[in-house]
């Protein structure tokens, strides 16, 4: 009776790790290697609000592509983990609601929902830190704008980190580290989108680069493995800068070819995977291009209607570093430091009439306060500001005119310290190895909330 | 029944004592390790620091190997052999550059560091630097055959085209030994800048070229000057003395075959601007120092690095027999970077005086004369090219190989292996990571950029832990630190672990904290791997000088020359008693200064305190004797201001004789007893006041 008991045991045992075996097995990813895509159905134009993502057969194109939005009424930007398990996507389940952050498990095939809330958000980019950062957007007195913000795959921890009033989105991460999004500044005015670079907790954001001739960048950059920054700048040309030297490397790789690219993704052999139409009104398909060699591309897969934002399924060799931040939301300001103010690439303002060499600057913010702040001696400044608040600056001579300016929007996060050259110096220079006579001294206070501060009759 | 329970009762019972003593010890053991590295997620595992971090016993000897470590090389006329300096193995290695094997390894003096061929290849000098000597070696029968002395430190070495003369750089005496190499004596001694190490003939033998790693004095807080000195031949004298701004490590001086352009490798530290971030070279840049022999000796630096991509801690320097082509390795970059020179003449041709003036900061400029990047091994050192310059030899030396790269292709055509360990150790690990940039943000600098040699590089920094502008920082040395915790001159770092850990990557490095593999490797070296050099400038023997006896006397003393009793607590060996000179304890002695946080400084150790200037945690001391003439007004850093000046004079001189911990442990056994007695004293005299 006990040896039956046991035979009976051990039988039960047997099957409870057959199953477990098989379950294991199920859950292996059958799609690495594979490439997923954005479909846009014909008749839609390029609209994501009838978007779909499919997984596509590279080996065997012809076979019918997956669908892996099927529980979505639209899905579209694609990204992928660096393990290569985990998709990343907008998508929304009812035509009604607004575009969240979905997270598909890859090897399971389970959704899960990272974002709630009220406004469009779109554009996931996963960090190796099991966080993600998205676009979500806003209105800055009246006009749309959106912010990067970040938050854990779980959807806590929601911080926002870019602050300028732009059109941020198209985030990818760099293998460094660092965070490359597509930046469209909206007010005052709204003007061409440029390449922005930050790190992951929005400090030290600056221009990568705006494209060249005319061209400035209209999708986010992906980085491939031989340290090329691919992107489509305006006109659908596919373009590459060399992320050594991203500002003054600009090549047009389709100046030879006709047609339009939407979209890029940088291969591990060297080539490309496009979005590419070779004439207008036809409807886009994926291709292959080498940039060596310059060819037409290669026709890969057409689906039906538009197929844009590929992306190859694959776990990196070398997942991006995961960069420290000295962001601390117990510190609400930000210093910021500039070498010399008179350090500057930028012209001198047309039409002013006194001095060419500035003595103190000016800080606006959004709602229209101002302060006006002297330098030192050596052009030198060094400041404490509100984090999370954005503000220009302009350089004003003896007689308060401007002489250069103003500057992009410029924000600190919280605890974040800063520094500069000087004002929109040659972003390729080193700084002279000088201590500023500014930080002999402890910072000039600058608070948004303050009216029309001025520091010069305060006697700074 | 309570017998029969009673081996079951016992057995429970210990097997309770036991896990209580294991949980309550594995709770222990992860607070005690919390603590100690400041993280609460580095593994329980007591060998990672009480193992690998053993010293001077049979565990060490079992965990530790003595690897090769080649540094400097030299080229047979034909080509055919390679010499090999083992830095670490002190030999000189005879490689058969054809073969690839190894001919000869010949024993040579402490720490050597190049080797020079005379007598038309027929011997070999090698300058061994710890041992304050040079050695002749006879190529043919591979014996030491002469040994000449001169200045502290011998490092580099050229031997004029007559085959006459031999110039040594002295690189702990900062001065230049000319030796007849005839008689084999020194027949002068030339002062040199500050650390010497590299020097370079002219091809019409006319003039010598010494390069320095350190920075001339010059005022608090402003930027680092080096200076490269000019040695005319024909007189033997010294005939300029060329001074590089902003710029210092100033490793390999190299000389184009047809004279036009002298060129240095050099680093360009941001210590004076506020540590806030690294992108766009805001902590180093490094490059390369051009002399345009034909055009008035103009001086132009230009950098190596780009605006997203930096190759640090630039060493050797080669030049292709037909001028067009240079090559830099890169320490801390695993880099050798191949340079056209043809490009470099044009652009200097081109640009104006107002133009060269920005290249130094330039990021951008150097694709235009910048041909490759070739990977290597660990650690790339010196650099030799076969005669027709096909071929460039690479010491990798935290790899113990020759790397050989086709200069055609710059693909790397081989390794030549040293026979050295194949067991890559903890420390050695540990070592690889002091010298590799990848711990920094874009590879922007090393551990070792800021610790050149493992010990300081001479600069205060404007770390900017909180404020810009404020607690400036003197840089100081690894060397032997493992025994005199906390570290950094507020004394807040317990261990080394927390010195390099978390914070260290936030605020420093600011890219991805060391692996905790990684983090304890680092901490292995720097405790066990790191020594002192000898002392041989000051105390060869371990026996005083008259002024170095009378200093000592100065250190000890407990009374003034008024007779007064000295405070116990400002007595020089309160805080600085022997083995370390450091108590461990924090003190104020009157040095805040106004951009300084109100704080305590971590007393500092005073072993080989003579090569660790400036002084004082701000750097604000050029010298040990402006510790007391310009910055103790209060006798708040010892009782010094009722001295003569010959009484300082003599402090000063023991304090220079200073050397490793280890000649002091007797001492410090005498000095324990003293306070022992006195404390004894103390209590068994009730009438003796309190301190």
């Amino acid at each position: 009776m006990i040896s039956r008991a046991r035979e009976t045991g051990y039988q039960w045992f047997l099957l409870v790790l057959l199953i477990a075996g098989l379950g294991a097995g199920c859950s292996k990813d059958s799609y690495t290697g594979k490439i997923v895509a954005v479909q846009i159905p014909n008749g839609k134009g390029h609209s994501l609000e009838s978007a779909s993502l499919i997984a596509i057969d590279p080996d065997d194109p012809d076979l019918a592509a997956e669908q892996l939005s099927e529980e979505f009424v639209a899905a579209a930007s694609p990204s992928l983990s660096h393990d290569g398990r985990y998709l990343f996507f907008q998508g929304k389940k009812l035509d009604t609601e607004p575009w969240q952050i979905w997270m598909l498990d890859l090897h399971r095939k389970s959704y899960s929902r990272i974002t709630d809330l009220p406004e469009h958000c779109t554009d996931p980019v996963p960090l190796p830190d099991e966080t993600v950062i998205f676009s979500r957007e806003s209105r800055v007195n009246g006009t749309i704008v959106s912010d990067l913000w970040r938050c854990g795959t779980d959807g806590c921890c929601l911080t926002r980190i870019t602050h300028q009033p732009a059109l941020n989105g198209e985030a990818t991460i760099l293998s460094e580290g660092r965070i490359l999004y597509l930046s469209s500044q909206q007010v005052p005015e709204a003007q061409d989108p440029v390449l922005m670079v930050m790190r992951p907790d929005g400090t030290k954001s600056e221009i990568y680069t705006p494209g060249c001739c005319g061209w400035n960048p209209v999708t986010g950059g992906s980085e491939s493995a031989d340290g090329y920054i691919y992107f489509i700048s305006s006109g659908g040309r596919l373009s590459r800068v060399l992320h050594r030297r991203p500002l003054h490397t600009f090549e047009n790789l389709s100046e030879e070819i006709n047609g339009l690219f939407s979209a890029v993704t940088p291969l591990p052999d060297g080539g490309c995977l496009v979005s590419y139409t070779p004439s207008t009104g036809d409807p886009f398909a994926l291709y292959t291009f080498s940039p060596v060699r310059g060819d037409t591309p290669e026709l890969l897969y057409r689906g039906n209607g538009n197929v844009t934002d590929p992306l190859w399924v694959m776990a990196l060799e070398e997942r991006p570093r995961k960069l420290p931040s000295a962001v601390n939301s117990e510190n609400p300001t930000g210093l910021l430091m500039s070498q010399n103010i008179n350090h500057s690439m930028l012209p001198v303002h047309p039409g002013i009439i006194g001095d060419s060499v500035a003595k103190s600057i000016r800080i606006s913010y959004l709602e229209g306060k101002q302060a006006i702040l002297q330098t030192e001696e050596d052009g030198s400044f060094y400041l404490k500001l509100d984090a999370d608040q954005p503000f220009r600056i302009e350089t004003l001579n003896d007689s308060g005119e401007t002489v250069r300016g103003p500057s992009d929007w410029i924000y600190l996060r919280p605890n974040e310290r800063r520094a500069c050259t000087g004002c929109h110096a040659n972003p390729e220079l080193a700084p002279e190895n000088t201590q500023p006579m500014a930080v002999k001294k402890d910072p000039l206070e600058v608070y948004a909330k303050k009216e029309n501060v001025n520091k010069d009759e305060e006697g700074t | 029944m309570m017998i029969k329970m009673r081996p079951l009762l016992v057995f429970g019972s210990v097997s309770l004592l036991l896990a209580a003593g294991i949980i309550s010890g594995s709770r222990w053991a992860r607070v005690h390790v919390n603590h100690m590295t400041a993280v609460d997620d580095h593994p329980v595992a007591c060998w990672r620091c009480h193992i690998y971090t053993q010293r001077d016993n049979f565990i060490a000897d079992l965990m530790n190997e003595t690897y090769v470590s080649p540094f400097n090389m030299a080229i047979s006329l034909d080509g055919n052999t390679i010499y090999v300096v083992g830095q670490e193995s002190n030999e000189l290695i005879v490689v058969d550059a054809v073969t690839d094997n190894i001919i000869k390894k010949i024993r040579v003096g402490e720490r050597p560091h190049s080797v020079v061929l005379g007598n038309g290849g027929a011997f070999a000098y090698i300058s061994n630097q710890w041992a304050d000597n040079i050695i002749k070696i006879d190529l043919q029968s591979y014996q030491i055959v002469d040994t000449l002395s001169g200045g502290s430190g011998p490092a580099g070495m050229v031997i004029s085209p007559d085959g006459d003369h031999l110039y040594c750089v002295n690189s702990y005496s900062s001065d230049i030994s000319i030796f007849d190499l005839h008689t084999l004596q020194e027949i002068r001694r030339l002062k040199a800048g500050n650390n010497p190490v590299s020097a370079a003939m002219a091809p019409d033998g006319s003039e010598v070229y010494v390069s320095s790693r350190r920075s001339v004095p010059v005022p608090h807080m402003t930027s680092p000057v080096t200076e490269m000195t000019v040695t005319s031949t024909s007189n033997q004298r010294v005939s300029d003395r060329k001074m590089w701004k902003d710029a210092y490590i100033m490793e390999n001086v190299r000389i184009t075959p047809s004279g036009d352009l002298v060129l240095v490798t050099l680093i360009r530290p941001k210590n004076l601007i506020p540590a806030v971030q690294i992108e766009r070279g805001w902590m180093m840049t490094h490059g390369i120092g051009i002399i345009e022999r034909e055009n008035g000796g103009r001086m132009v630096q230009l950098l190596l690095d780009e605006p997203n991509a930096y190759y640090p801690d630039p060493f050797g320097l080669a030049i292709s027999p037909d001028g067009k082509k240079a090559y830099v390795s890169h320490g801390g970059g695993d880099k050798v970077t191949a340079i056209d020179l043809d490009q470099i003449r044009q652009l200097l041709k081109e640009s104006s005086d107002e133009q060269i003036a920005t290249y130094a900061n330039h990021l951008g400029l150097s694709s235009r004369y910048v041909v490759g990047r070739i990977p290597t091994g660990a650690n790339p050192k010196g650099m030799v090219l076969s005669p027709d310059g096909s071929k460039l030899y690479v010491a990798e030396r935290l790899s113990d190989h020759i790397a050989v790269i086709d200069t055609e292709t710059l693909e790397t055509l081989k390794t030549i292996g040293l026979e050295g360990p194949r067991r890559i150790t903890v420390a050695r690990h540990g070592r690889q990571v002091l010298n590799n940039a990848s711990g920094t943000f874009q590879n922007q600098y090393a551990c070792y950029t800021c610790h050149p040699d493992s010990h300081e590089d001479g600069l205060v920094y404007n770390m900017a832990g909180t404020d810009m502008g404020r607690n400036l920082a003197n840089v100081q040395t690894l060397r032997d630190i493992g025994n005199i915790p906390p570290y950094k001159w507020n004394g807040k770092n317990q261990s080394i672990y927390k010195q390099d850990g978390m914070r260290f990557s936030t605020i420093l490095t600011r890219t991805e904290a060391f692996t905790h593999d990684e983090l304890d490797a680092l901490v292995a070296y720097i405790i066990t791997g790191i020594k002192n050099p000898p002392n041989l400038r000051f105390n060869p023997h371990g026996e005083l000088t008259a002024a170095q006896e009378r200093g000592k006397e100065v250190f000890y003393r407990t009374h003034d020359n008024y007779g007064n009793e000295i405070p116990e607590e400002n007595r020089c060996y309160t805080c600085h008693p022997p083995p370390y000179f450091t108590n461990l304890q924090m003190t104020d002695v009157g040095t805040l200064a106004e951009s300084d946080d109100p704080m305590l400084f971590d007393v500092p150790q005073l072993n080989n305190v003579y090569e660790s200037a400036p002084y004082l945690h701000d750097g604000k001391a050029a010298t040990l004797e402006e510790i007391w003439t310009r910055f103790n007004d209060h006798d708040e850093h010892g009782v010094a201001n009722d001295m003569l000046k010959d009484e300082l004079n003599d402090l000063v001189e023991y304090l220079k004789s200073l050397r490793d911990a280890k000649y002091y442990m007797e001492e410090a056994e005498v000095y324990q007893a003293s306070i022992s007695n006195k404390i004894k004293s103390n209590e068994e005299d009730t009438d003796h006041p309190d301190y």
